[in-house]
């Protein structure tokens, strides 16, 4: 049986295993749920998957588009119930899932309730709550590792780059020699590069800072804050679980995984303006709020053009009120507001960030929203 | 936040919160409940914690012996019942613990199911099952010389830790190692023979990681899943248990297994019950009458339990007739008196891996509760 190592697990074919698999790969902490689990009522939508949309590169029939490009799961909730539950062969709906860069998502909704609760102040500077070791974050506000406008010398390149190939050393994706650093030492010796706050910079060692800030300001481990303001309050119907380097420091800006249900019951807090458990004006400032003009200078503007990105979910602005959370190989959650639509994806793509694949990601979820609450005059389907 | 590393978590102070948190520090696969746990009533015995026990070092109050002794969780039921279910300060019901050689029972019993679907005959060679190791120490050596602790090669088990062990815990995941490192199934691949098999009792744990592998062979699952299916599901456990896996996914079998208290009574009642339909009966009754007590006699633990004898991971302590059980390093036991259909749960967290007063004295304790509870009359105290 020669499974995948750490060696070679973000290679096809591995991912497919891989992105279900992660406890047995690195070491990781549970996201406890609670006992009392949110129900999602079952409504299933007749002929969802023979809706057609028009992708980057060709016109796509739903259920071939889902087959035909590494998903893994789909689940639509349109008010709050599962009008799809797709999955390819062989998928289990009770397997946590890799989130990848989705976990940015989930842990600024945590901050987003730590802030609720008076223990985080969202404006005040990172050495607020990270007295020793902030390195290049020194000069950073929360709100700055928040928006992704915080600056410091790093490339992310997937391919992997240099930075990035220390990176997963240091957050434990990849084999590390027995003297590396860690997580919090990576954070700690990042050098200045430019002004914080001006240019939307993807660099995903941010949001692991904003874990280490959530962490200190709670006063507890991530993966106990997570459980304890999101994951049991959210009615999670399963445990997930976040990846750990070899300190035990969580990888907050890519590890956490979780079912694809409860993925979807991440963007149902968004769409239900918080639901008690993240302040509602949190909620609608990442869905309305920040500055454009950041997200234009940005590394993503051409991907995304008017976007923003803020709070660690992206607006795509073409559509008002709707949120998304993005993670490479083709994790997403697209949260439709006006529309009361939810779309969690899973997949393994064998590109990590291909940007058509990026958008037909994005341009399914859109398509799906639009065929369900029946103001889609392109839909060729109908929907009761 | 400093928490144990794999550098230190096995030593004081770290054991306690170490042994539950298993999964923080290796890489561990998950093995699955099923969706209807087997329920077990709530009927506590009045005043067991008063129950009085000799112990190593003279007579001692339960209760009070629980409290002093890092000792993290005790159950004990009786059929269906829970009649004690004690936790320290601070431990959940609710957390998988450690069990460290207590999975070697777990794997035996795993071994058990896969004879009962005739998929291993554990008379016939390792190398039918596993060829890859025809060239070391196993390859002469049979599924029985396994399960008895009877193979024979050149092995130190010195928790101190020795040596071999230091290497054997770098190959399992347990240490911090070189990434490049060898695995468990290169470990084992490389023993040298050393003696003959089925001679006397050495107790060697990579045996029983050798066993490990044989269930995989012939099942065809990777160990977790195997319990999974096999134990876990058939049992009613409540909660998913789990084992620690090597760089390539290779499973520790003969100590990497957690799971909660409750779900290892019901394990132990599988014992208990004849085998309850997921072993074979005649399996589990090999337990007790099988083994030959000449082996033990002249083996590793002789001084520890005169008279005993390990047959199948299963130690038996022939004070009590039909009553055997489980033990792991640092504290860990289930206790199962068959004939009182009693079993008992011990999870603990010594700072001191493998100290025989110690291992008595759990011993005693749980004899004095399954002897308690099993009298008709209310507690004896």
């Amino acid at each position: 049986m020669n499974r995948p190592t750490l060696d070679n697990w973000r290679q096809p074919p591995h991912l497919v295993w891989s992105l279900r698999h992660m406890r047995e790969l690195v070491p990781t902490a549970q996201i406890r749920c609670h006992s009392s689990m949110c129900v999602l009522d079952p409504a299933p939508a007749d002929g969802l998957l023979d809706l057609v949309f028009a992708g980057t590169r060709q016109e796509w029939r739903l259920g071939d588009y889902l087959d035909q490009t590494e998903t893994d799961a789909l689940v639509v909730l349109h008010d709050g119930r599962v009008v799809l539950e797709w999955l390819a062969p062989g998928i289990r709906d009770d397997e946590p899932h890799l989130l990848f860069s989705v976990t940015k998502s989930v842990v600024a909704l945590l901050a987003g309730a730590l802030a609720g609760a008076g223990l985080l102040d969202l404006d005040a500077p990172v050495t607020q709550y990270i007295t020793k070791g902030a390195g290049a974050f020194a000069g950073a506000s929360v709100r700055h590792l928040l928006d992704m406008t915080a600056s410091f010398d790093y490339v992310e390149d997937y391919s992997p780059g240099i930075d990035f190939a220390e990176y997963a050393i240091a957050n434990g994706l990849h084999p590390a020699p027995l003297d590396s650093p860690g997580l919090r030492g990576f954070l700690s010796t990042r050098s200045p590069e430019g002004e914080h706050g001006v240019v939307f910079r993807y660099l995903s060692p941010t949001t692991d800072m904003l874990g280490w800030v959530c962490e200190a300001a709670a006063g507890l481990p991530l993966p106990v804050a997570i459980a304890q303001y999101i994951w049991e309050p959210l009615g999670a119907e399963a445990d997930g679980h976040i990846t750990l380097d070899r300190a035990g420091t969580a990888f907050a800006a890519g590890g956490m995984s979780a079912i694809p249900r409860d993925m979807a019951r991440v963007g149902l807090l968004v769409a239900e303006r918080g639901a008690g458990i993240v302040p509602q004006g949190f909620v609608d400032d990442l869905i309305h709020g920040g500055d454009p003009a950041p997200w234009a200078a940005g590394d993503f503007a051409d991907w995304l053009p008017g976007g923003c990105y803020r709070s660690c979910w992206y607006q795509p602005r073409v559509d008002p009120d709707c949120a998304m959370a993005v993670g490479i190989h083709g994790q997403m959650i697209y949260v439709d507001r006006p529309r009361n639509v939810v779309v969690a994806k899973q997949s393994s793509w064998s590109d990590a960030d291909d940007s058509d694949n990026s958008t037909d990601a994005y341009l399914a979820a859109r398509a799906i929203c639009r065929a369900l609450a029946a103001d889609a005059p392109d839909a060729r389907i109908t929907l009761h | 936040m400093d928490r144990p590393t794999l550098d230190n978590w096995m030593r004081p102070p770290h054991t306690r919160w170490s042994f539950r948190h298993v999964r923080e520090l290796i890489p561990t696969a998950r093995i699955r409940h099923g969706h209807h746990p087997s329920e077990l009533t709530y009927e506590p015995a009045g005043n067991l914690l008063d129950l009085h026990f000799e112990s190593t070092s003279g007579r001692r109050v339960l209760g009070e012996y629980l409290a002093t002794t890092d000792t993290d969780a005790l159950v004990a039921i009786k059929g269906d019942a829970v009649a004690l279910e004690w936790l320290a300060p601070g431990i959940r019901n609710d957390e998988p613990h450690l069990m460290f050689s207590v999975t070697k029972s777990i794997t035996a019993l795993l071994c058990g199911a896969l004879v009962g679907a005739d998929k291993i005959d554990v008379d016939l060679p390792v190398i039918t099952y596993v060829p890859e190791v025809a060239d070391s120490g196993f390859g002469d050596a049979t599924v029985r010389h396994l399960l008895d602790m009877e193979a024979s090669y050149a092995f130190v088990e010195d928790y101190s830790p020795g040596p071999d062990i230091v290497l054997y815990r770098n190959s399992a995941g347990w240490y911090p190692a070189p990434p490049d490192h060898m695995g468990l199934h290169e470990f084992l691949r490389t023993r040298q023979k050393q003696d003959e098999h089925g001679e006397r009792f050495r107790y060697m744990s990579p045996t029983t990681d050798m066993l490990g592998w044989v269930c995989e062979a012939a099942s065809g699952l990777p160990y977790a899943l195997a319990v999974s299916q096999y134990l876990w599901v058939p049992m009613g456990a409540e909660a998913d248990a789990d084992i620690t896996l090597d760089r390539f996914g290779t499973p520790r079998a003969a100590g990497g297994l957690s799971a909660t208290p409750r779900d290892l009574a019901r394990l132990g009642r599988i014992v208990a019950d004849n085998g309850a339909g997921i072993v074979p009966a005649d399996y589990i009754e090999d337990f007790v009458n099988g083994g030959d007590p000449s082996h033990w006699a002249i083996g590793d633990y002789a001084d520890w339990l005169p008279g005993g004898c390990y047959r199948s991971c299963w130690y038996q302590p022939r004070v009590d007739p039909d009553c055997v059980m489980a033990v792991g390093i640092h504290g860990q036991m289930i206790y199962v008196d068959r004939p009182r259909g009693i079993v008992v749960v011990k999870q603990s967290s010594w700072s001191e891996p493998d100290n025989n007063d110690l291992h008595s004295d759990a011993e005693y304790a749980c004899r004095a509760i399954a002897r308690a509870l099993g009298s008709d009359s209310p507690v004896a105290v």
